[in-house]
């Protein structure tokens, strides 16, 4: 389990992470969601061992990560932008990193060549973002680490390699039990991996939760009210808009509550529609003050 | 594999293999250039030329005169480079990313790379020396004290240099900041020594303008190429030899560049790699580096700017106005200069004013002190009871003095100079430049250095200063220091002995040569006695005046001696009986004859044809552009 507790983080005079606070359960697949600048790639570079944080902890399975060798030797890392030795190859950072982590499975690193066809002796330099990404997913799930952490994993990947790539990482999941913190932009896809999901806004951990209990939260609804009703007061709306009488309400709590609320003032239709990630980031955050604003060109 | 085994494994306390074989493996063509180099200076000259060559070579120590100030400079560059590639990593965010989110303490990874820099330096000392060996084997001259001697000085110097450039990489997040203050630092004690002796030597009476370098020992580079080794000579042939002090300097060096990499290490543990690409990395240091490059650019640009506007010594006030407003301004481009590397941008002039009006003050504070001897610098003289002794430099001649009557001579023409500061150093106009130097009973010595105009008299006036100065350097104690000889005259150390004089026949200077024997003769019997009346070897501050003119002739003795027996031993080591060197000396000796000198005078008309022409006769009959060299010429010999 990564357990992050309120850590702050200053780079000269600018506050990245403000008390940020987070916690990915053992075996869990957490996605780290926000806008850009939010703070997910800074409170990334600290659970991996990079940055020293300020103020607050970070631990995983409750011993700290920095400076830690125990621990960051369960764990993988890609970053969102790979780097490698400029003239080496696969085969090259195969050997560098087997020197390291003592747990590099080379059966699996053998198997996963044929899944990923990059020839080892190529130089890395000369391969192309995407590809350049798949090696250091090759690298990565050889280490059998207990801890991956991805930040931007399938930026640059194509839609079958991305498919590819998160059937191997669901698999280690599912076979070994291996925690996944994943960082990403493509809430879509995350929707599907999954199962925590974090929502990050100016350094600090907006919501977090599972996911099935984040959809469970917040309820979208489409109803049309009889001449002069009115909607009930004690209704958290997060959003609302009407086309003639058809109002789409994005409204905080239990579907089924709410329809027991709404029901109440007798609507002429009434239809609970499931949220996706998407919605869900765009409302939370409209509520912080990050809606799409209109504006005129 | 359970964690639990690799957990264990993972403990790699203070090294890690891998990190230390992967540096080796790939910064190989750095390694190779440091061999290829160090072949070049070491082992390929012997190799050229004959067998009488190679032998000599090896024999002068060749290998280490070579292997000392090339091996010193090529280590402290090495030493540089290691560093970008080994801790290259620190200076770009993907690969400090990368690096630091190993399993992998810092200390282990520190440690690791530094060590493989250093091994490699190593191996590639060791090479060299092997190939040395070989080589010498080839020509059946192995000279193994040389080489072990290379071997050790050229491994200190890699550890010296190193371990400082290690230190200077964990300073900055910048790949090419890191050579640049690693050469600074390196020049940096030895630079605003000069820069400040320089600076306060404009205003302050008294203080000389280039001194012994109080602190050019933390710049170890200039103490190693300017003083390493001791080269004497027999004959054309040069003999290296390290003394004892020299090998306990290297020994402090080296001890200093191991405790830079630890030092190195310290700041490495608590460093911020969010830091790659500063200019500065220790957020500590910022401050410092933004006032020291403010300092250090008002220094440079100051000066220079001042020395072009006003190429002399002044004190006038509008001068020392310039030079504080020289100062300021280039303190101004060091200060904004170092937060617009910080910062990365050229806004940095809002609200950021305060620190360097008060960098300005400070400054001028001090350089007013200076400038108004609040310290007491310029009227401090030396009490007669402290005095041991005082040597007395003027333009060309240095003399020792230690009779109490001729340091109390010194110290109140020095307490003249001082009271009459205003007068003596009032324009820009340097008529005499005299340095004294006073060695205290309390071992430490005392130097003022002092351009005096015109004020300060004429030297055929026994009464000015100028002429209590000639009275000085002409008393019997400084004639004697002037000339008194360390090698024996005897006919075997004589090189060679003329008199050089003016032949009115032929209407130019021509030589007389004597045998070595009448030079011995003509040194014990007529030299040597006329030095000691205080009849030979006078010099004069002013050639220009009668008093000259017609005190001297136109006509030089010069010999040229050298130990003969030091030589006979030399050579007795190059025939291989004796393998340590055998220092050597050699000495000249030269005055211009006076008319007073009975003994010399009547020596040289007894024994020789030659006619003395007086010098006032031998200028009447040059024209005047010839006069004025030929006096030049003549200035200050005795």
């Amino acid at each position: 389990m990564i357990e992050v507790r309120d850590v702050i983080k200053t780079f000269d005079g600018f506050r990245a992470l403000d008390g940020l606070t987070l916690t990915v359960p053992k075996g869990a697949v957490y996605g780290m969601v926000g806008p850009n600048g939010a703070g997910k790639s800074t409170i990334i570079r600290h659970i991996v061992g990079i940055l020293r944080q300020d103020s607050g902890t970070v631990t995983a399975d409750g011993e700290p990560v920095f400076e830690n060798p125990r621990v960051k030797g369960r764990m993988a890392y890609i970053p969102d932008d790979v780097f490698y030795f400029p003239q080496a190859n696969t085969q090259d950072m195969m050997k560098f990193y087997r020197g390291i982590y003592p747990g590099f499975d080379m059966e699996r690193y053998k198997k996963l060549g044929e899944v990923f066809g990059i020839d080892p002796k190529q130089p890395l330099r000369k391969l192309s973002r995407g590809m350049q990404k798949q090696a250091a997913f090759w690298l990565a799930v050889s280490m059998r680490p207990e801890i991956l952490v991805l930040d931007e994993p399938v930026d640059g990947l194509d839609p079958v390699m991305r498919r590819q790539v998160w059937s191997i990482v669901m698999a280690d999941v599912a076979e070994n039990g291996t925690t996944v913190l994943v960082s990403s932009h493509n809430l879509r896809e995350l929707e599907d991996v999954c199962d925590h999901v974090g929502i990050m806004n100016h350094g600090k951990m907006m919501i977090e939760r599972s996911l099935s209990e984040l959809q469970d939260n917040i309820v979208k609804i489409q109803l049309a009210l009889p001449d002069g009703g009115e909607l009930p007061d004690d209704l958290d709306i997060m959003h609302q808009s009407r086309t003639g009488r058809l109002q789409v309400l994005i409204i905080r709590g239990k579907a089924e509550e709410l329809t027991n609320k709404l029901s109440a003032v007798s609507p002429l239709f009434m239809d609970v529609v499931p949220l996706t990630l998407e919605e869900i980031f765009i409302y939370e955050l409209g509520g912080a003050d990050y809606a799409v604003k209109d504006i005129v060109l | 594999m359970s964690w639990e085994v690799l957990i264990m494994q993972s403990k790699t306390s203070f090294f890690n293999k891998k990190i230390f074989f992967s540096s080796l493996s790939r910064f190989w063509p750095l390694w190779g250039a440091y061999i290829l180099v160090l072949f070049a200076i070491i082992p390929l000259p012997m190799l050229g030329g004959n067998a009488a060559q190679q032998a000599q070579y090896l024999t002068s120590g060749g290998i280490m005169s070579e292997g000392w100030s090339g091996g010193c400079i090529i280590s402290a560059i090495m030493a540089a480079a290691t560093s970008m590639c080994v801790f290259g990593y620190l200076y770009n965010t993907r690969h400090t990313g990368m690096m630091t989110s190993l399993p992998i303490g810092r200390g282990a990874m520190y440690f690791s790379a530094f060590s493989a820099g250093l091994a490699a330096m190593l191996a590639s000392d060791l090479i060299i020396f092997l190939i040395t060996l070989l080589a010498e084997a080839g020509i059946n001259s192995v000279n193994m004290v040389y080489l072990w001697q290379w071997l050790a000085v050229t491994a200190m110097m890699n550890l010296t240099f190193y371990g400082f450039a290690a230190f200077c990489a964990m300073l900055t997040g910048n790949l090419v900041v890191l050579p640049l203050v690693y050469a600074v630092l390196e020049f940096t004690a030895w630079a605003v020594e000069n820069l400040v002796r320089g600076l306060l030597s404009i205003f302050v009476f008294g203080l000389p303008n280039s001194g012994t370098g109080v602190m050019t020992f933390l710049s170890p580079i200039i103490m190693l190429t300017s003083g390493g080794i001791d080269v004497t000579y027999s004959g054309d042939v040069a003999v290296v030899t390290i003394a004892p002090e020299k090998w306990l300097m290297l020994g402090a060096y080296c001890a200093a560049g191991a405790v830079f990499a630890v030092l190195g290490l310290l700041i490495y543990r608590k460093r911020r790699m969010e830091s790659a690409t500063d200019v500065v990395a220790v957020k500590v240091l910022k401050p410092v580096f933004k006032y020291c490059l403010a300092v250090g650019c008002g220094l440079v640009l100051g000066l220079w700017l001042y020395n072009i506007i006003y190429s002399y010594r002044t004190s006038s006030a509008a001068a020392f106005c310039v030079l504080l407003l020289l100062l300021f301004a280039g303190a101004f481009i060091g200060y904004f200069a170092a937060d617009m590397l910080m910062k990365k941008t050229f806004r940095v002039f809002a609200g950021n004013w305060k620190g360097y009006i008060i960098l300005c003050c400070i400054g001028a504070a001090l350089v007013l002190c200076c400038r108004f001897d609040i310290f007491g610098y310029e009227k401090h003289v030396p009490d007669a009871a402290q005095v041991k002794s005082v040597t007395i430099q003027t333009a060309s001649d240095t003399v020792s003095m230690k009779d109490p009557d001729n340091v109390a001579a010194a110290l109140a023409l020095h307490s003249d100079i001082v009271a009459n500061k205003a007068k003596y150093a009032r324009s820009d106009e340097t008529i005499y430049a005299l340095t004294l130097k006073y060695e205290l009973a309390n071992g430490k010595t005392m130097v003022r250095s002092y351009d005096l105009n015109s004020s300060f008299g004429k030297a055929g006036d026994a009464a000015s200063d100028a002429g209590k100065l000639q009275a000085l350097i002409n008393t019997p104690e400084a004639i004697a220091s002037r000339k008194t000889l360390t090698l024996p005259v005897t006919a075997q150390n004589i090189r060679y002995c003329n008199i050089s004089y003016y032949d009115k026949t032929i209407g130019g200077y021509t030589d007389f040569n004597l045998t070595p024997e009448q030079a011995v003769q003509f040194y014990t019997e007529c030299i040597l006695p006329d030095i000691n009346d205080g009849k030979l070897g006078r010099i004069w501050l002013d050639t220009y005046g009668g008093d000259y003119e017609s005190s001297v002739y136109a006509l030089t003795l010069n010999i040229d001696l050298y130990d003969s027996s030091a030589e006979a031993a030399k050579n007795k080591a190059a025939a291989g009986t004796a393998a340590s060197a055998v220092g050597m000396t050699d000495e000249y000796f030269f005055t211009t004859l006076t008319v007073d000198a009975s003994r010399t005078l009547a020596w040289i008309k007894a024994n020789t044809t030659i006619e003395p022409v007086l010098m006032k006769d031998y200028n009447a009959s040059q024209s005047g552009g010839q006069y004025a060299a030929a006096a030049t010429t003549q200035k200050f010999n005795g």
